[in-house]
């Protein structure tokens, strides 16, 4: 065909199409003009029918919409014709468009069948009768006068469908002849395309007004009361049990009636209506193996149902039809066509297992009247969802099997406000950690058992609160039980010890804001029976107690100037006391100094302290630690500032320092994905000492959050005004409980690493491992608060050696070396270089300036370690520094050492050297004893001792001038 | 074998010669060994004694009198003294006395005391007659030993009748202790008769 022939063929198509469509709009308008706008005029507000006049003003908008549409395509292409400028199918707007047409049509019908089902012929026709009965012409005129019917509902039902579908045939005829014609546009996609959206959509249409039909004229044979019940306009029927029998009751059939609908499954039986929404009904899968079975099963959030049908066929044809519904219900979209093949070609799909919908249940139970929006899968929520009960409870969050599980928040409305859980869920009981806002202003952080409060858990008032009360501890059958610390901030008192109940209950501490502490067993609460009660002044009380801090019964009492008294006390403590006994007032010191640096608690369970903080570690470990269950396990951690602030090698003093930039050094984690397999790949022990610095040290990792908690649980008893000075041992055995358990945990991980050193030599390693190899790492977290302990403990011999190192620095080095008794040619005097007028009796903190500065390195760490290693470096330095004054090697004596050891230790000025050594001592094992580090302590501790002696204190340097 | 540590500390005046003694005894024997030290405060030294090993752990002491009162921290926990006097001066054999007096009152129970009268070479200076020393030795049931740090003389001996009256472990310590530590005396000879 040449250029010019294929041109014509596409104007003459053009010419054909424009003439059809004026025909149709010259019907479109006419039927607006006659009927349309006339039924329009008729849409008096009476309020039982209004269902349909409403579905006549829709049917007339998509009616507008389609002639619309027409018309102005139509336009375009007259003009394209008129310019002989249809060259090919994408100028022919029937094929180009016809998605566009394909949606127009289908509105238009959707609303068409609406109107008919809903009766709107029927009661439209009978209310204009009157008017069609004068003017009949005007309906026959668009109506083939043979096939006029006598009933003005079914003219008007075929004057508003007929001629559109005829439209139809018209653009099929069209393109079928182009097909036809010429077999270069054979092949056009786009033609064939149309040509079969048209096909489809002339069956789309008589499917519907089939589907339509018979849902009307269901509707008319309920009866009035079932229908109004029933019936809605988007409402179709799919299949029904009067046509294919099946039924609720075996055997019983026609005594049940079922009926399949677009969006719900309806069962009637007498006048009871059961209604199941489709999105949420699931067809067990038929196992096509047993044909012969007759038998469907149906699941609903609430109810199993068990169909039956007459035959095995029927039972097929239910299957299929109700899948197909719940497919498309689910899908919110009929198929098109109808009950076609499905796309492509391909069997349609079952509906999807797992789906997303909304159900209010309705039976009795804990589900009654709740709403679930959310995942589904097999009749039950499963994924995420959320459940909202009449009583204003809910819950957000993962669903396994119908039960909450997994992450989720539930909220419990209270007489004022919420109480708020953000909790791990098991088998829908609250489980592992998890935390609550309650209504009361408190909010509580740990872990769950069995919907209860249960291991290791805090409870503490909000910030801003008036009465703060803050317990850490463990918890059982939501009550507090086992160790736990509970502090009261506006008393100031702090409870260490066991909880029983919810009551202070067996071995306990309490201490006062005021100082005062005491320590016994309690029973409901209260010290009952023998205890000990020490005050800020160093009194002592050992004995019997009553209810209210009474002292009352045998005791003895000691006094800070040594007096005591044994005997029979009466009264209260601080309240004038009464005494029968013995007063011994030989003033005995050692009897004070026992009282004053008496330990607490020594006869605590330490080890096995905590088990609420270890054993969901443990656990986790063993869950494989997956990166999902961490947070089940190990909590959320959101880190106070406390925790997050820089561990300042000088106490209290580096307190103050901004965290800033501490978290973020802290923040560039390792994260913990496999973090087990990379702790089992660890050769060495340095190695596995790096790992451990690496993975401890960070927020994320699951070790450092066991140490955020470790560190948690340790401020409680032992940071802030409640820090005393008599529990500074059991804080102290509390960080190396703290460091074997870490060591424990990470034992059974590399066991090569701890079980290699077993030669004799070697032997001591074994024991000083968790010392030399955990304690280190976390030793910092705690350092500030233990040290603090130690310099409460350390007050008053501090004091003392402060005011001797005073009076000693008012000396110039000459003198003090004098003073010393340091043998005059190991003065470093050769060292100074002096000016003309300057005189060596004039010099100051010149001398041993290397040992000075070594010595003074011992404040800037944490590690017991590197503590020593700098004592044994500043007496390296003192040894090369005389070395070198006497131009030979000479080894010290301790006669020699010891007053150089003073010089430098004074003129270092160390703040607190008592406790400094007193930390170094305790955190080194015991092994050392009598080795060369006991040594080394026990020469710097004697020059401690020797600063607070008396005649150094008062600068009484009388002997010499 | 077995080793066991054995704390010892040195009492005595200043100049008595305690470190040159310790000094001497560490020297003389080349020890594969370097054990570190202190300057010449603090020594260790490991001898055979029976099928034991000894390693003695030597504590200098400051022998000033203003230092006197420190020394408890030094002696507390040793398994023996060795107590220094200087044969040519009275005063340190008095000072010598008094130690033996405290470590009686305040020192670790069943402590092995051995008092070494130094600066034997210098005898025709002497001030402190050997039989006087030696009798207040047996008095108080010490070691009584008289040496020369300068020539090395009786050094070896001294710890030697040290280590010969260490008692011997108890059987079952052996067995479950390879390597053992001791600083102080299991109650075992009683040699104190006042």
């Amino acid at each position: 065909m040449s250029l010019v022939q294929m041109k014509d063929k596409w104007i003459k198509v053009g010419q054909d199409l424009v003439k059809t469509d004026k025909a149709f709009l010259e019907y479109l308008s006419d039927v607006n003009v006659t009927v349309l706008q006339h039924l329009l005029n008729h849409n008096a507000v009476e309020g039982k029918r209004q269902m349909q006049m409403t579905q006549l003003l829709q049917l007339s908008e998509k009616f507008q919409a389609l002639w619309d549409y027409t018309e102005v395509k139509c336009k375009q292409l007259q003009t394209l014709t008129g310019q002989g400028n249809v060259q090919s199918s994408r100028d022919v707007y029937i094929i180009e468009q016809m998605e566009s047409i394909q949606q127009l049509y289908t509105e238009y019908f959707s609303s068409f069948t609406n109107f008919v089902v809903v009766g709107g012929f029927d009661y439209i026709g009978k209310k204009t009768s009157t008017y069609w009965k004068e003017n009949k012409v005007n309906l026959w005129r668009f109506i083939n006068a043979q096939k006029c019917e006598s009933s003005v509902s079914l003219n008007l039902y075929r004057i508003l469908h007929e001629r559109l579908r005829e439209q139809i045939s018209h653009y099929t005829r069209i393109l079928t002849l182009l097909t036809e014609d010429d077999r270069q546009i054979v092949g056009d996609e786009g033609l064939d395309g149309s040509l079969r959206g048209f096909m489809d959509l002339k069956s789309y249409i008589s499917q519907v007004l089939d589907e339509a039909t018979l849902t009307k004229d269901l509707w008319k044979s309920l009866g009035q009361k079932l229908t109004d019940i029933l019936c809605t306009p988007e409402r179709r029927l799919q299949e029904d049990s009067k046509n294919a029998p099946i039924s609720l009751s075996a055997g019983r059939f026609g005594h049940d009636r079922i009926l399949l609908c677009n969006d719900a499954l309806i069962h009637l039986q007498g006048s009871d209506v059961r209604y199941y929404d489709l999105s949420t009904l699931w067809i067990e899968p038929i196992d096509m193996d047993i044909s012969e079975s007759k038998s469907l099963k149906v699941i609903t959030p609430e109810d199993q149902l068990i169909f039956h049908t007459l035959e095995p066929h029927n039972r097929v044809m239910w299957y299929w039809k109700l899948n197909q519904a719940v497919r498309q219900c689910l899908a919110k979209k009929r198929d098109f066509p109808l009950w076609g093949k499905g796309n492509k070609g391909q069997r349609p799909a079952n509906p999807p297992n797992c789906r997303f919908t909304t159900y209010t249940f309705k039976n009795e139970g804990r589900l009654k009247n709740a709403i679930y929006e959310g995942d589904w899968k097999q009749g039950k929520p499963h994924g995420k969802g959320t459940l909202k009960w009449e009583d204003e409870r809910n819950y957000t969050g993962d669903f396994i099997n119908g039960l909450e599980h997994g992450f989720g928040v539930y909220l419990v409305s209270q007489a004022e406000g919420y109480n708020c859980y953000k909790c791990h869920w098991i088998e829908g009981k609250k489980q592992r950690y998890g935390m609550c806002e309650y209504s009361t202003n408190t909010i509580y952080r740990g872990y769950f058992k069995g919907d209860l409060r249960h291991g290791f858990g805090i409870l503490e008032s909000n910030r801003g609160e008036s009465s703060l009360i803050r317990y850490v501890g463990h918890w059982e059958n939501d009550r507090k039980h086992g160790y736990g610390i509970m502090e009261t901030a506006d008393s100031g008192d702090r409870y260490i010890g066991m909880w029983k109940d919810d009551q202070r209950d067996g071995r306990g501490i309490m201490v006062t804001q005021s100082g005062l502490c005491y320590e016994g067993n309690f029973q409901g609460g209260k010290l009952i029976g023998k205890g000990v009660l020490l005050s800020e002044d160093n009194s002592l009380y050992e004995g019997e107690f009553t209810e209210d801090l009474q002292l009352r019964g045998k005791g003895k009492m000691t006094f800070p100037d040594g007096i005591t008294i044994e005997g029979t006390f009466s009264s209260t403590f601080g309240n004038g006391l009464q005494a029968n006994g013995v007063m011994n007032t030989s003033n005995n010191t050692e009897m004070s100094y026992a009282a004053t640096h008496l330990q607490l608690g020594q006869d605590f369970l330490v080890l096995g302290q905590w088990p609420g903080v270890f054993t969901p570690f443990i656990e986790y470990l063993r869950s494989d630690c997956t990166e999902k269950m961490e947070e089940a396990f190990l909590g959320f951690h959101t880190e106070s500032s406390r925790s997050l602030r820089k561990v300042g090698s000088e106490g209290l003093g580096g307190d103050s320092q901004s965290d800033e930039h501490h978290s973020c050094s802290r923040r560039e984690a390792v994260t913990n994905a496999e973090f087990l397999k990379e702790l089992r790949l660890q050769q060495s022990k340095d190695q596995l000492q790096q790992y451990l610095e690496k993975s401890l040290q960070s927020l994320r990792h699951p070790l450092g959050k066991l140490l955020q908690t470790q560190t948690l649980v340790f401020q409680a008893a032992y940071s802030g005004p409640g820090a005393n000075k008599h529990l500074l041992e059991m804080a102290q055995k509390e960080v190396k409980y703290h460091a074997e358990k870490i060591q424990e945990i990470i034992m059974d991980y590399v066991p090569q690493l701890f079980n290699k050193s077993s030669e004799p030599v070697e032997s001591s390693e074994t024991e000083m491992d968790f010392c030399s190899l955990v304690l280190p790492v976390i030793l910092p977290e705690f350092y500030p608060d233990l040290s603090m302990l130690y310099m409460l403990y350390h007050a008053e011999d501090n004091a003392c050696y402060r005011q001797g190192i005073l009076h000693l620095n008012l000396l110039s080095d000459t003198k003090l070396m004098e003073f010393l008794d340091v043998q005059r040619h190991l003065w470093p005097l050769k060292d100074l270089h002096l000016t003309s007028n300057q005189r060596y009796s004039l010099v100051h903190d010149q001398c041993f300036l290397s040992a000075i500065e070594c010595v003074q390195k011992i404040s800037t760490t944490a590690d017991p370690q590197e503590k020593l290693d700098n004592l044994f470096h500043t007496v390296d330095e003192i040894e090369r520094t005389v070395n070198r004054i006497l131009c030979r090697e000479y080894k010290l004596p301790l006669d020699d050492l010891l007053p150089l050891l003073i010089y430098v230790i004074s003129r270092a000025r160390i703040q607190h050297l008592g406790s400094e050594l007193h930390f170094i001592r305790d955190m080194m094992t015991p092994q050392m004893q009598g080795g060369m580090v006991d040594f080394l302590l026990t020469a710097f501790e004697s020059c401690y001792e020797h600063m607070q002696k008396e005649e150094i204190r008062q600068g009484r340097f009388t002997n010499f001038t | 074998m077995a080793i066991r540590e054995l704390k010892v500390c040195l009492l005595g005046d200043t100049g008595v010669g305690k470190s040159s003694i310790v000094c001497r005894f560490v020297q003389d024997h080349f020890d594969h060994n370097i054990s570190p030290t202190i300057g010449a405060s603090f020594l260790t030294k490991t001898v055979p004694c029976g099928n034991e090993l000894h390693k003695f752990l030597i504590w200098d002491t400051a022998g000033q009198e203003r230092f006197h009162s420190l020394a408890p921290m030094y002696y507390r926990g040793s398994a023996a003294a060795v107590i220094v006097y200087d044969i040519t001066k009275l005063d340190s054999f008095q000072t010598l006395k008094k130690w033996v007096k405290e470590l009686k009152e305040h020192g670790p129970e069943d402590i092995i005391v051995a008092i070494a009268g130094n600066k034997n070479d210098l005898s025709d200076i002497r001030e402190v007659p050997m039989k006087e020393a030696k009798e207040f030795a047996e008095s108080i049931a010490a070691i009584f030993i008289e040496t020369s740090a300068r020539n090395a003389v009786n050094v070896e001996e001294l710890f030697q009748k040290i280590s010969r009256q260490i008692p011997p472990l108890d059987p079952q310590d052996v067995e479950s202790n390879e390597s053992f530590k001791l600083t102080r005396q299991p109650a075992t000879v009683h040699r104190r008769c006042c």
